[in-house]
């Protein structure tokens, strides 16, 4: 998908006012005369710093255009959505970007990340969204987990999902307006019927719980009856747990071989 | 899916393998958020509360920024959430 020109660019619905009203501490103003060379660097580093609170603040800044270029590349790969008519009787939800200046541990700027989301307020249960209930490991079963590797000697290792909720495959039909700034010029009155999650819709989390749980159905583990976020392996090649935090996995087992097995497979 | 080794650090726990057992610490987390509210050497003190006080809607003074004093607050639950004596398991 190509973005649009910008002073082209007409939006086919108001995006409306982007300010939210949560009271902001004021940036101060910055006044850009009679500074020497090295005061404009360092303002130039400050500026840099500042995070764009809507589309209109980031368009044309060639960091974040290349950060929105990147997400939407990413979403494209995905294959997140399929642009079609908006059938009738159905409405489109809005979306957003959000700006963020990612630092290292270090204090400087490792990235600027920019993420489209959805405005998952805007859906009416019945309509673009059911069940929204998703299971997260209680702490008691984290902790028992921890106990019994330690009482049986197992391994324990962890596991980190990347941009999980874009992973879940959603049931429902959820139509989103295009993404500011990259709408399809040759079919402008399109929506895009979201075939994956993004973040935003109400339903996101338990979208990808499924995927994570039928995957790993799939790989013969059995969901425990106590807690539905924890995952039992046992095969003649010892145990195997998983639990899971939403996109954060612990993964413990008796041997080592299949513990480093499973990870494989998850990879 | 993205593999980080052995468990270190799982929901502000922290996870330590020694020979005896498995210590689960708050450690990092009461670092974290020390610095993170600005209380990095900061001394404790014990803060006596006047037993039958009144509480009132309108009078004293509003805090400057409330979002922060309910973040401070959350992270103290959830620490206490965590709390079990730190300890070998």
């Amino acid at each position: 998908m190509k973005r649009a020109n910008v002073a082209n660019r007409t939006p086919q619905t108001d995006p409306g006012p982007c300010r939210s009203t949560r009271e902001r501490r004021p940036v101060h103003r910055l006044i850009y005369d009679g500074y020497v060379a090295r005061h404009y660097a360092y303002m130039a580093k400050v500026v840099q710093d500042v995070e764009p609170i809507c589309f209109e603040d980031a368009i044309g800044h060639a960091l974040w255009d290349k950060a929105m270029d990147e997400e939407m590349a990413a979403l494209d790969a995905n294959r997140t959505w399929e642009l079609v008519p908006l059938p009738e009787g159905k409405k489109a939800i809005g979306c957003k970007w959000v700006y963020k200046v990612k630092h290292n541990l270090d204090g400087n700027i490792s990235m600027y990340n920019a993420r489209l989301i959805t405005k998952g307020y805007a859906q009416t249960h019945g309509i673009d969204y059911e069940e929204t209930f998703a299971p997260v490991a209680k702490m008691a079963t984290v902790r028992t987990m921890i106990a019994m590797a330690a009482s049986r000697r197992w391994l324990l290792h962890q596991m980190d999902v990347k941009n999980a909720f874009l992973h879940g495959e959603l049931q429902e039909e959820v139509y989103l307006d295009q993404p500011l700034g990259y709408e399809d010029m040759s079919h402008p009155n399109y929506v895009c019927m979201l075939r994956k999650a993004l973040y935003g819709p109400k339903q996101a989390p338990r979208a990808w719980h499924d995927k994570i749980a039928k995957y790993l159905v799939t790989i013969s583990f059995r969901m425990s009856d106590a807690d539905h976020s924890l995952y039992v392996r046992k095969s003649d090649e010892g145990i195997v747990v998983i639990t899971i935090y939403v996109d954060d996995l612990i993964v413990g087992g008796e041997n080592e071989k299949e513990v480093e097995h499973v990870k494989c497979f998850l990879k | 899916m993205k593999d980080l080794g052995e468990l270190k650090f799982f929901l502000g726990i922290e996870v330590i393998k020694t020979l005896e057992g498995i210590w689960l610490l708050q450690r990092q987390y009461a670092l974290d958020m020390l610095s993170k509210y600005g209380m990095v050497g900061c001394k404790p003190i014990s803060v006596p509360l006047n037993q039958n006080g009144k509480l009132s809607a309108d009078a004293g003074e509003v805090l400057e920024d409330a979002t922060m004093y309910r973040k401070i607050v959350g992270s103290l639950i959830y620490d206490t959430f965590t709390f079990e004596k730190s300890k070998k398991i």
